[in-house]
């Protein structure tokens, strides 16, 4: 009786019904796409940084990360071509050479960070292809060609077609030198990669360094980038004697720990938001019960125990807020998958952001059911328990008092 | 080279004690206006295994030194020149010369465990350098060498074992600024050319840890003072024209 | 008339304690925590721009033309006594400095990194910027014979070195000549600035001049102006007379600095307009409530003569009590914050590491501006106006007749 009791009543007072209904549901689809938005940033940060070169893990020698030298590298790269082959959860590796270089053109001299890449693979690891503005990206059968950033090119004075003379040692410390054609320019928009980096053939450049077979690292892509540490771990248990799985929690620590500081901020951004929700939905609920204090009187009057007048407020209040908090976020759910697909793109932001590295030009959301489902429950809950406070003071009132109540 | 060898007359200089600043003028006169040509062969050992130049090399005074590869055949006709504190270094397989930049001054001569700046600074020692004497027995000295409050230098003491009756080194102990031991070097095989004594044969080799299977060892098989030797070979031009 | 409605605006928001003090309280917290987030957010940013004003750019620096781009000694500054001496005239000009830059290498004897050198004078760098004050170890003075130097700390760690720790930087001079040069190091710094901490090694202006072999010159000149009105009257005035020169504003060095807190700025006004927007609501539900509870007794009111316009005054004050006070304590307790914060900090060396390598400083200061409460009070005063729009409609509505008969409730 009690039940049905609820449904009439809330279907009598509409607008109150109403009130309710809409206040949760609208808390509850913003609460979630605000943070959405929140997290979202992280994740497109990091993403952007961590894919424009770095991977989202490499696969060392031991020791290569402290000195990068030719003492440090990876000695059997078929060994470690096989035994990533093996593992289902890579989706994408290739092998990178990195070396210190001097490039020459007439007068001008300048020492670059030269790295051997496997261009097919390459373009599934990294932005190098994406981030081409003149000539073309290498190929697997390229010989002399060489790929330059752009604030390199600036620095050389240079362009493409011109020819450019690379002077290194090999690995045996004689010196390695070449003449290179510039294929292609590329720009990422990170100043100190563009103005430092060029990338050649691996094939033909280990014939020049003498580096056949050997690698400075490995880098790798997985089927789920987000479960980074734990395949991180499994190639840790089960690389080869000698080498070391490196993720890019650790590459990119730096950029890790600017993340957990802007959390931080960011938990108490929604703290207050969270904070003010809390005190709408209790005044809303603690009004809407006293609005009714005399109606609770009449029951009260007619023999409903307190008891009674709790289980049908809860009642109410349940399905109300069922209704309404389960449609808010579904519209909430709904409004971050958009988002997140097609972001809101601030212009300045990209500037910023580039000085330091990374990549951030959109604001983004970040469509997580964990996330969302959380949110949602704690709306559902901050609801529920409102009422608790204003049931127990009307309770307290004796009959008469409820039924005249002004 | 030619550092290597100045070096060893410096020392001989400090043998005589107070007379000290005497001998090193006399020694410095007789450094000045010299020329050497030699015929070396150096022997670098490190992780991945062993391997042998040979070179040529011409100098005049402290200043001026022309260097050309003649093994292996796939370094050969690499040249260096320099002058003063300036290097320049010509590949033939690309015929182009580059001066070497300071960033590169550090970085390892023909991967050596000799750098680019070991090569070029000549002859500093007396400068850079205050001279004590450590331990002496009639045939032996032990020298203690600390930089000058100015001086350039990157080590912070160097230690070395005298043979006082042949005049010369046989051990180099080098510092860094805190005291710990970074290289040695060994001297050995002394033989006599004309007015000079000179070991034939010095070997490198760092203490670092990791660089544990390293070595750097120089043999020279000829040596030739006080021919004159052409001033055409001290200028950029000689870097290509000398490079067959 | 108005002082009986007021005092009956006391009296029922006294009544209905629990309602009153809970919007009360919503508001008090909301912009205590939106008023300490700002002050820190605000801390950051001009943490920032302070440090690279005082460690490096000033309010104004001067460049020879092209520096900027080569970075190399060849595009110098001439005679930078005679540009002080005019630079003089000025007494807007609290401070200035005169630097001497040239890159290269540093080194020990296991190690070499790319550095840059600056030959500065550290009197002149105590009073540009309390450069002494970013000394995080040993002494702020290059030694009895001006022959030591300070070093970034980043820098310090890479190399592994420490005070008293030798180095040689080796460079080339202004006639092409590889040069080097020893010392010891007397103290290290910590900035914030990441081309100090990470890339620079400073020693006296002479013992530079002497290594380069240029006399009486500088790379970079650098000017204080405390009073920002001045800055860029200042500006075309010096780059009209110095028309060689590239004449530039720390905005224009730093371009980042400012979009940086543009950006700031555009979040804090976001976080207030969704915060207050929701908290209008809040208000709104106990104000239409609180009609809605009380048309009888409105209507009865009006039905004795009390005019429309004095119960109309009542409900805009019940709002306007609670919003004010709502205010007065929020505005206290985010000054609260803010003073402690200020004064004190957070302490985030935690992340250290992390923070650092951006140039941010572990420990965050708030700042603390006036127009924070100005705009707080703006924010409740609109919420609390928008929320009783509707609820005053609804006030206007009222037929005191029919529902003193009991046809509406």
């Amino acid at each position: 009786m009690l039940y049905s009791l609820a449904i009439k009543n809330i279907l009598a007072s509409k607008s109150r019904t109403l009130t309710i209904f809409l206040l949760s549901m609208f808390t509850t689809a913003f609460f979630i796409v605000y943070v959405a938005f929140v997290n979202g940033s992280h994740e497109q940060m990091i993403k952007s940084s961590v894919e424009i070169y770095t991977g989202y893990a490499h696969i060392n020698a031991k020791g290569y990360q402290e000195e990068s030298d030719y003492d440090h590298l990876i000695e059997d790269a078929k060994q470690i071509e096989t035994f990533l082959k093996q593992k289902p959860f890579i989706s994408n590796f290739s092998p990178r050479f990195e070396t210190y270089a001097l490039l020459s053109q007439k007068e001008k001299t300048v020492g670059t960070m030269l790295t051997g890449i496997i261009p097919s693979r390459e373009s599934g690891l990294s932005y190098l292809k994406n981030s081409l503005v003149k000539g073309s990206y290498l190929e697997d059968n390229d010989t002399r060609a060489i790929y330059i950033g752009s604030d390199l090119a600036k620095r050389l004075s240079i362009d493409v077609g011109d020819e450019i003379a690379m002077i290194s040692s090999s690995l045996d410390y004689s010196t390695a030198a070449d003449l290179f054609k510039v294929k292609g320019i590329f720009k990422t928009g990170l100043f100190d990669f563009d103005s430092s980096s060029a990338f050649v053939n691996k094939t033909y450049l280990d014939s020049v360094m003498m580096s056949e077979n050997k690698a400075s690292y490995f880098v790798l892509r997985f089927i789920d980038n987000k479960a980074t540490d734990s395949y991180a771990k499994i190639l840790g248990d089960n690389l080869p004697q000698g080498h070391e799985v490196l993720s890019w929690k650790i590459l990119l620590f730096d950029l890790v720990q600017l993340m957990q500081v802007d959390s931080l901020f960011n938990y108490i951004s929604i703290s207050v938001f969270f904070l003010v929700i809390f005190f709408v939905i209790m005044i809303f609920n603690y009004v809407n019960i006293y609005s009714r204090v005399r109606q609770i009187g009449l029951l009260r009057a007619l023999g409903f125990t307190p008891k009674d007048i709790r289980v049908l407020l809860f009642n109410e209040l349940l399905i109300i807020t069922l209704v309404s908090v389960s449609l808010g976020t579904i519209i909430g759910a709904i409004a971050t998958y958009y988002l997140e697909i097609y972001p809101i793109t601030i212009s300045g932001l990209a500037e910023t952001y580039k000085e330091y590295g990374i990549i951030y030009d959109t604001i983004p959301t970040h469509f997580d059911t964990f996330t969302i489902i959380w949110n949602a429950l704690s709306i559902f809950v901050l609801n529920i328990s409102s009422i608790f406070y204003p049931i127990f003071k009307i309770n307290k009132l004796s009959v008469t008092e409820a039924m005249r109540y002004v | 080279m030619k550092y290597l060898l100045s070096f060893i007359f410096i020392f001989t200089s400090f043998l005589y004690g107070g007379e000290a600043d005497d001998i090193i003028k006399a020694v410095e006169d007789n450094l000045r206006g010299d020329y050497m040509y030699a015929k070396m062969r150096m022997i670098v050992t490190g992780q991945r295994g062993e391997r042998a130049i040979e070179m040529e090399s011409w100098s005049q005074g402290d200043t001026k030194s022309f260097i050309k590869i003649l093994y292996p055949k796939k370094d050969r006709g690499i040249t260096f020149l320099k002058l003063d504190t300036q290097m320049w270094q010509y590949i033939p397989k690309i015929e182009r010369t580059i001066k070497i930049p300071p960033s590169m001054m550090l970085q390892s001569w023909m991967g050596s465990d000799f750098t680019n700046d070991d090569m070029v600074k000549e002859s500093s020692m007396i400068k850079d350098y205050n001279a004590r004497v450590l331990a002496k027995t009639a045939s032996r000295a032990t020298i203690e060498l600390l930089p000058k409050a100015n001086a350039a230098v990157v080590w912070g003491k160097i230690i070395v074992d005298v043979d006082i009756s042949n005049k010369v080194p046989t051990k180099e102990i080098y510092y860094d600024d805190q005291m710990q031991k970074v290289r040695i070097m060994t001297f050995s095989n002394i033989q006599r050319h004309g007015n000079h004594t000179l070991p034939m044969v010095m070997e490198l080799k760092p203490l670092d840890i990791e660089k544990k299977k390293n070595s750097t060892k120089v043999i020279f098989e000829k040596v030739n003072y006080d021919t004159p030797i052409d001033a055409s070979y001290f200028s950029k031009n000689a870097l290509k024209r000398y490079s067959n | 008339m108005y002082k009986i409605a007021f005092d009956l605006a006391w009296k029922s928001l006294i009544r209905r304690k629990t309602r009153t003090l809970m919007v009360i309280m919503m508001i008090a917290l909301s912009l205590s925590g939106l008023l300490f987030l700002q002050g820190l957010y605000d801390g950051m940013v001009s943490h920032m721009i302070n440090t690279a004003i005082r460690s490096d750019s000033g309010e104004i620096s001067l460049y020879a033309k092209q520096y900027r781009l080569e970075k190399t000694i060849d595009y110098h500054i001439d005679d930078p006594i005679s540009i002080k001496t005019y630079l003089d005239r000025f007494k807007e000009i609290n401070a200035y400095a005169i630097r001497l830059s040239g890159e290269g290498l540093v080194s020990t004897a296991h190690k070499s990194l790319g550095a840059t050198l600056k030959g500065v004078r550290l009197e002149d760098e105590r009073r540009f910027g309390d450069f002494d004050t970013f000394l995080s170890q040993g002494k702020f003075d290059f030694g009895p014979k001006n022959q030591e130097a300070l070093i970034g700390f980043k820098l310090a760690q890479k190399l592994k070195v420490t005070i008293g720790s030798r180095l040689v930087f080796t460079a080339q001079d202004a006639s092409g000549e590889i040069n080097a040069i020893s010392f010891r190091i007397s103290g290290i710094v910590k900035s914030g600035n990441l081309a100090v901490d990470e890339g620079s090694v400073f020693v006296s202006m002479e013992t530079m001049e002497r290594f380069l072999t240029l006399p009486n010159s500088a790379t970079q000149i650098a000017l204080r102006i405390k009073d920002e009105s001045y800055i860029n009257n200042i500006q075309s005035k010096i780059q009209k007379k110095f028309n060689l020169l590239d004449v530039l504003r720390w905005d224009e060095l730093y371009p980042l600095l400012i979009e940086m807190r543009d950006m700031m700025d555009i979040f804090n006004w976001l976080s207030y307009a969704i915060v207050f927007a929701v908290a209008a609501l809040g208000i709104f539900g106990v104000i239409l409530m609180s009609i809605l509870e009380r048309m009888r007794e409105f209507s009865i009111m009006m039905a004795i003569g009390t005019p429309y316009k004095s119960i109309r005054y009542q409900v805009v004050s019940e709002a306007f009590i609670m919003a004010i006070i709502g205010y007065i304590i929020g505005a206290l307790l985010g000054l609260g914050f803010l003073a402690y914060t200020a004064s004190s900090g957070i302490d985030l060396r935690y992340y250290q590491a992390g923070l650092e390598s951006f140039g941010l400083n572990a420990i965050l200061y708030a700042d603390i501006r006036y127009y924070y409460f100005l705009q707080a009070f703006s924010a409740v005063f609109s919420a609390t106006f928008l929320s009783i729009l509707w609820p005053l409609h609804v006030l206007k509505k009222i037929k005191p007749i029919e529902i003193i008969q009991g046809k509406i409730l």
